[in-house]
Order: structure tokens, then sequence, then C-alpha cells
């Protein structure tokens, strides 16, 4: 008892430098009870199937637990999770070449003209759940990953720079095209 | 000020509990193939090196 109390007072960012180190499995236990609801929801919003789910929460975290060490401390250890999560997610969903999402990206491709319309963040606010829903699982997987970041977890510009490796522009233009494309599907929605 | 809908996208289901057997049982394998790892090709290469001279 009181070796849960003790674990449920470190960070996670201490639970993760003692992982590293010593490779304890009771650590990583924890690491998983805290993540494991929020892992598991954020898969279900990719691939919409139970044990698809399953399948891809369990990968997630058998991967993290063999590269918990190039976690830097550069950004939250919760916003690098969830960037990770979303990774091994848009690399599940390219995998599978049948589904709709690419072949809808592909037709949206074609009207890349019109997504140099700025969308400022009200229009996005404005937008309604039930069709945000439909829109979101429309739209290709990476700029989904960039916009649930930036808008469900709350990442800022500078982390998003850390975790995509890319510089503060080049962030803020895969932001302005995912905005861009989601307002489009959203629109044309009925 | 409207309230941001990306918010309400994420459902809130419970993780089967399977998951986290089926994880752990994975981890043990997992560890102790690094372990191994670490054994042969980290703390002890000369094992490596002395296998290799007598195989010549």
């Amino acid at each position: 008892m009181k070796n849960n109390d003790l674990l449920q007072k470190l960070t996670d960012e201490e639970l993760v430098e003692k992982i590293v180190v010593h490779k304890n499995t009771i650590l990583f236990e924890e690491i998983y009870d805290r993540y494991a609801q929020k892992i598991y929801n954020k898969c279900f919003g990719f691939v919409k199937s139970k044990e698809e789910a399953k399948d891809l929460t369990q990968d997630v975290f058998l991967k993290l637990f063999t590269k918990l060490s190039s976690y830097k401390k550069q950004a939250k250890f919760s916003t690098w999770l969830y960037s990770f999560t979303y990774n091994l997610c848009v690399n599940f969903v390219n995998r599978n070449k049948e589904n709709k999402i690419n072949k809808y990206s592909d037709v949206l491709k074609d009207h890349d003209i019109h997504l140099h319309i700025e969308v400022n963040e009200d229009s996005l606010f404005q937008m309604r759940v039930d069709k945000l829903q439909k829109a979101i699982e429309l739209i290709d997987p990476n700029e989904k990953s960039i916009l649930l970041l930036k808008y469900q977890d709350d990442v800022s510009i500078k982390e998003l720079q850390i975790l995509l490796n890319i510089n503060e522009s080049a962030v803020k233009m895969r932001l302005k095209r995912a905005k861009s494309r989601i307002i489009e599907i959203y629109n044309s929605i009925s | 000020m409207k309230e941001n809908p990306f918010k309400n996208l994420e459902t809130k289901k419970e993780a089967p509990k399977e998951i986290k057997d089926n994880i752990m049982k994975e981890i043990a394998s997992i560890k102790l193939f690094m372990e191994f790892g670490d054994l042969f090709f980290i703390k002890y290469p000369s094992v490596i090196k002395s296998y290799f001279k007598s195989e010549k």
C-alpha cells in the first residue's frame, strides 16, 4: 500500500526516468494505469472498431516500453505520448489501402488552390460536434493528428515544432492546411 | 466564447481489462530479451570476441 502511494506521488517524467534506467515493469504498469483509458480512446478515434482499438492500444504500450529512452523531456510526457500514439494510429490507417480516407484526400488534393484561405479559430469553434465527427473521419490521418494535438490536447506551436521535428513556419503551414481541409470537408457534408 | 468542439470528439470508453494482462506478459518477455542483449553485447562484449577468436 505504501509503495502504491509512493508511486502515485511520482510525476510522469520521474517515472519514465526510472523505467529507462531499471526497466522496471511495476513502474511501467503505473504509466499504463495513468494513460490506458486516454490512449484507448485516442486509438478508437482512428479505427472505430473495438478489436482494432484494442490491438492498437497494445501496440502503443509495447512500443512505448522499448522507445521510452527517446523521450528527452523537451515536451510534457503526456504530450509526447499523445504524439507517439497518433503516429502509430496514422501508420495503422495508412496500411489499410482500401480505406475511404485516402481516396477522399486524393480528390481534395486537386483543389489545393483553395486551401490558402485563412481559417480563423472562431470558424473552427463554430462547427457542430456531430458534423465535425464525420469530417474528421474523412480527413487525411496526418492532418487529423495535427488538429487533435493542437485543438484537443492543447499542444503549443513550440511543442509541435519539437514533436514533429520541423520549424515554426512549417508547423503553421501544416496547421493552416489542416484547418482549411477540415472546413472544406465540413462544408461538403450535408 | 464558443466551446471548442474538438474537446467533445474523444470517446470516454473504458479500456478492456485484458489489454493490461496482454501488455504486461509481452513486456516481461521483451525485458528478458533486452537483458540478454545487454548481457552479451554491452556488459560482456569480450564473450563475443573470444567466441569468434576461438572459431578461427
